[in-house]
C-alpha cells in the first residue's frame, strides 16, 4: 500500500504523462475530452493502424538488412552478422559515452516550472519519484530499443534462413526478435543506471564532487576520441572487423549472444544481474537527490522542449540565444548610427551575438542546395522529381530573407514607436537579409561555374528578384496575418501557405513571362530591359503590399 | 490657457463583440498630469494601446499635439512615448544598448549619454547597464522601460502602470521625472490601481469602468 505523499506523486506523474500522450493523439486528429462511443472506437483504430504500421516498417528494414545490405556486403568481403555486431558495439559504446558525458552538464532528472514549484518544494520521497522517472524513462527507451533490436534481430535470422533453413514459423520470428532485447535491456540499465547515479552523485555539492566530476568529464571526452581515432583506424588500416570485438569484448560478447544466441544462457542471467547491482546502487543514491537543485538544472530544458514540440521554433531559438548570453556583461564597440540606419546598427549587435553554427549552416545551407538544383538540372535537364527540393530552396530562402525582419517584429512595442516611416522601416529589415541570400545563391552559380555547369544569363540576372519577390511575399503574409496584441506579447507569426503560394505563383507568372516572352520574342537587349522592368514591377507591387499590411495590424479584428 | 497636447475624441474599441471602450472624450493640456483609475478590464491599456497607435480605434479621433497617429504617423511618434504595462526588449541588446539605440533612432544627439547615465543612477540601474534583459528581475525591466521611454524627446507621455513592480527607489525617481517632464511642458497620462500614486501625481483625475469614463475632476 503507498502512502499519501507517493499516492499524490504517483497520481501527478500519471496525469503528466496522460497529457504527453494525449498530445500525440491529439495530433492523429482523437479527441482526449470526447468520451463518446465512436472516438474510443477511433481510438483503437488509431493504436491497431500504428502498431500494424510500425510491424510493416520493422519487417520492410529487415528484409532490406537481409536481401539488399547482405548481399552488397558479401560482395565486399563483409559479413553481415559482422557488420551488424561492429556497429551496434560502436553506437552502445559512443551512445553512453554521451550519455555520461551529458550527466556531467546536467542530470538527467527532467523537471518542469511546475514541478520546480510545487513537486521540487515538497517533502516527498526523493528515492520514489527518482525511480518512478527512471523507470518512465526506461519504458520510453524499451519502446525504441525493442523496435530497433527487433529489426535487426530478424533481419539477421532472415539473412540466415537464406542460407538454408527452410522452416520459418511465428514463433521461431518473435525468439529471434525478442532475443536481443533479452540482453540489450539490461544492458541498457547497467548502464542508464550508472548515468542517473553519476548525474545525481554530481549535485550533491560537495567541492570533492565537483573535481571528480570534472575529471570525469575531461576522461569521457579523450576516451571518447582515442575510441574514435582507434575505430577509424583500424577501419582505414586493417579493414578487419574481427579486430573489433577483440578490442571491445565486453560490449562485443554480449552483444553476440543477444543477436546470434552464442552463450545466451550465461550471458543473459550475467546481464540481468548487472543491471540489478546498478539499479540497487540506484536506489540506494536516490534518497538523498536534491529536487531543487535537480529543477534548477533541467527546467529550461524541459521549457525548450515543450515548445519544440508545439512548434513555437521562434521560442526555441530565443531560449537557446538566452542561454548562450547567461547573465555576463558585455559592451559593444561597434559605433552607433543616427535616425533609421540605427536599426542597422541594432541588427549588427543581435546578429553577431545570436550566430551559432546551426544558424551558419542553416545559412550556408542554400550553396549545397542551389548547387544541386543546378547539377540535377544540368544533367537531367527539367524533371519534376526536382520539385520538393526547390519547393524546399523557396521555403529556405523565404525564411532567411525575413530572418531579420521576423526578430525585430517580436519587440513590436519598440519598433512601432520609432520614429522611422514605413518604407524606410520594410527596407532597413529586409534588405540585408535580401543581399546575403543574393551572394549565397550567386557564391553557388559560380562554383557551379567552376565545375563546368553553366547557367543561363537570364536567370542569373534574375536571381536578386527572386529572392526580394520571395523575402516580399513572406513579410506580406507574415503581417497579415499579425495583430497588435499578439505582436505586444512578443509573438510573431509562422510563414503560412499565402506567403508560399503568392511567391510561387509570382515566380511561375515571371518565369513563363521570360521563357515564352523575353527571350524568344526580343533581341537580348531589349530582353534584359523587359526583364529589368518585369522584375523591377513585381517587387513595387509587392512592397506596397506589404507596406500596407504595416499600416494595418492595429486594425486586425481580435 | 494651455493647448491640449493630447486630444481623445468619442474614442470607442471592439474586441469582437465586446465594447472595450465606448464613446470615451478627454483632453491633457501641455504640462498637466492625468491620472487613470479603474478596475481591471475597465479598458485602461486599450485606451493607451488605440492612443499609441498600436490599435485602431473602431471610431474616434486621436490628436497628439495636433497630429493624427494615424493619418500623421512619423509625426505623431515624435511627441509621443509610450511604455507599455510588461516590457519586452531585444534580447541581445545590453541596457546601455537599448538606450543608445533609441537615442539614436529618435536622433536624440545632444548630451544624450549624460542623460542616460543619469536616469540609470536615478533608478538604480547604473550596475546592470551592461547586463542583458533577461538577467534583469521584472522591476529592473519595467525600470528599463522608462528610461527609454524617458531617454528620448516627447511632448505627450503614456505609461501603463508603470509602479505595478517598482522598488521605493524606483518610485520615487518616476514620480520626481514625470513632475520634471511635466513642468518642462509634456502632457503625462497614467494608468494605475493605486490610489495613492493618483493622490501624490495631483492633476487630473479620470476612473473609467466598463469602457467608459465614470468620473472625471
Amino acid at each position: 500500500m503507498l502512502s499519501a505523499n507517493r499516492r499524490s506523486v504517483l497520481g501527478l506523474r500519471i496525469k503528466q504523462a496522460k497529457s504527453k500522450i494525449n498530445y500525440w493523439l491529439a495530433a492523429a486528429s482523437y479527441q482526449p475530452h470526447d468520451h463518446s462511443f465512436l472516438m474510443r472506437v477511433y481510438l483503437i483504430y488509431i493504436l491497431a493502424f500504428f502498431t500494424a504500421w510500425i510491424l510493416a516498417m520493422m519487417f520492410l528494414i529487415s528484409d532490406v538488412i537481409a536481401n539488399t545490405l547482405a548481399p552488397e556486403l558479401r560482395s565486399l568481403g563483409l559479413g553481415l552478422n559482422h557488420v551488424i555486431l561492429v556497429c551496434s558495439t560502436l553506437i552502445l559504446i559512443f551512445w553512453f559515452l554521451y550519455l555520461f558525458y551529458k550527466t556531467t552538464l546536467r542530470i538527467p532528472l527532467v523537471f518542469t516550472e511546475n514541478d520546480a514549484y510545487i513537486l521540487c518544494q515538497t517533502p516527498a520521497d526523493r528515492r520514489f519519484i527518482t525511480m518512478m522517472m527512471f523507470i518512465e524513462k526506461s519504458l520510453k527507451h524499451l519502446f525504441f530499443l525493442g523496435i530497433i533490436s527487433a529489426t535487426l534481430g530478424i533481419g539477421l535470422f532472415e539473412n540466415e534462413v537464406n542460407l538454408g533453413i527452410k522452416m520459418m514459423s511465428f514463433g521461431t520470428l518473435a525468439t529471434n526478435g525478442l532475443r536481443p532485447l533479452t540482453i540489450l535491456f539490461p544492458l541498457y540499465l547497467l548502464f542508464y543506471g550508472f548515468v542517473w547515479i553519476t548525474g545525481i552523485s554530481r549535485i550533491q555539492g560537495d567541492t570533492k564532487n565537483k573535481y571528480a566530476v570534472k575529471f570525469l568529464r575531461i576522461s569521457i571526452l579523450v576516451l571518447s576520441i582515442c575510441l574514435l581515432l582507434i575505430a577509424s583506424g583500424i577501419f582505414l588500416f586493417s579493414y578487419n572487423l574481427m579486430v573489433y570485438q577483440s578490442f571491445f569484448p565486453f560490449i562485443s560478447a554480449p552483444l553476440r549472444a543477444a543477436f546470434f544466441g552464442i552463450g545466451w544462457k550465461k550471458s543473459f542471467p550475467a546481464a540481468i544481474g548487472l543491471a540489478a547491482v546498478s539499479l540497487s546502487i540506484l536506489w540506494k543514491y536516490s534518497g538523498s537527490v536534491n529536487l531543487s537543485l535537480a529543477a534548477q538544472e533541467t527546467r529550461h530544458i524541459h521549457a525548450r522542449r515543450a515548445a519544440f514540440l508545439i512548434g513555437d521554433f521562434d521560442e526555441v531559438n530565443q531560449m537557446k540565444i538566452r542561454e548562450r548570453l547567461g547573465s555576463k556583461s558585455a559592451k559593444t564597440k561597434i559605433p552607433s548610427f543616427s535616425g533609421s540606419w540605427s536599426l542597422i546598427w541594432k541588427n549588427i549587435i543581435q546578429s553577431l551575438r545570436s550566430i551559432s553554427l546551426s544558424q551558419i549552416w542553416s545559412w550556408f545551407l542554400l550553396i549545397p542546395l542551389t548547387m544541386t538544383v543546378i547539377i540535377f538540372e544540368g544533367i537531367y535537364g527539367y524533371d519534376s522529381s526536382l520539385l520538393p527540393l526547390v519547393f524546399y530552396l523557396v521555403i529556405l530562402i523565404g525564411r532567411k530573407s525575413t530572418s531579420l525582419f521576423k526578430r525585430d517584429f517580436q519587440n513590436w512595442w519598440i519598433l512601432h514607436s520609432l520614429p522611422i516611416n514605413r518604407e524606410n522601416l520594410l527596407l532597413h529589415l529586409t534588405l540585408p537579409s535580401i543581399l546575403i541570400v543574393i551572394i549565397l545563391i550567386y557564391i553557388a552559380f559560380s562554383t557551379a561555374g567552376v565545375f563546368g555547369l553553366s547557367i543561363n544569363f537570364f536567370i542569373t540576372l534574375s536571381i536578386p528578384f527572386i529572392v526580394a519577390v520571395l523575402s516580399f511575399s513572406f513579410a506580406f503574409d507574415m503581417l497579415h496575418q499579425a495583430d497588435s496584441i499578439t505582436l505586444l506579447e512578443g509573438k510573431t507569426p509562422p510563414l503560412g501557405i499565402l506567403g508560399l503560394l503568392l511567391s510561387l505563383g509570382i515566380i511561375v507568372i515571371f518565369s513563363v513571362i521570360l521563357s515564352l516572352v523575353i527571350k524568344p520574342a526580343f533581341p537580348p537587349l531589349i530582353g534584359v530591359l523587359l526583364l529589368l522592368l518585369v522584375g523591377s514591377s513585381l517587387i513595387m507591387i509587392l512592397f506596397h503590399l506589404t507596406k500596407s499590411e504595416l499600416k494595418v495590424i492595429g486594425r486586425k479584428p481580435l | 490657457m494651455n493647448k491640449p497636447a493630447l486630444e481623445v475624441h468619442n474614442l470607442s474599441y471592439k474586441y469582437g463583440s465586446i465594447n472595450a471602450l465606448r464613446n470615451v472624450s478627454f483632453s491633457v493640456d501641455a504640462g498637466k498630469i492625468m491620472t487613470i483609475t479603474g478596475p481591471n478590464g475597465a479598458g485602461k491599456t486599450t485606451m493607451l494601446l488605440c492612443i499609441s497607435g498600436l490599435l485602431n480605434p473602431s471610431s474616434g479621433k486621436i490628436l497628439i499635439n495636433g497630429y493624427d497617429p494615424y493619418q500623421s504617423e512619423c509625426s505623431a511618434k515624435k511627441e509621443l512615448a509610450f511604455l507599455p504595462d510588461i516590457p519586452r526588449f531585444y534580447q541581445e541588446l545590453t541596457v546601455w544598448e537599448h538606450i543608445q539605440f533609441i537615442a539614436e533612432a529618435h536622433s536624440v544627439m545632444k548630451d544624450y549619454e549624460s542623460q542616460a547615465n543619469e536616469l540609470l543612477i536615478d533608478f538604480g540601474l547604473i550596475d546592470a547597464r551592461d547586463m542583458y534583459p533577461h538577467a534583469l528581475s521584472r522591476g529592473m525591466r519595467l525600470k528599463l522601460g522608462i528610461i527609454l521611454s524617458l531617454i528620448r524627446p516627447f511632448t505627450v507621455l503614456l505609461m501603463d502602470e508603470p509602479t505595478s513592480s517598482l522598488d521605493s527607489q524606483g518610485t520615487e525617481a518616476l514620480y520626481n521625472k514625470i513632475f520634471e517632464h511635466s513642468s518642462g511642458g509634456a502632457a503625462i497620462v497614467i494608468t494605475t490601481h493605486n490610489l495613492s500614486t493618483a493622490q501624490l501625481l495631483g492633476g487630473q483625475t479620470m476612473r473609467m469602468e466598463d469602457g467608459t469614463i465614470a468620473l472625471s475632476k
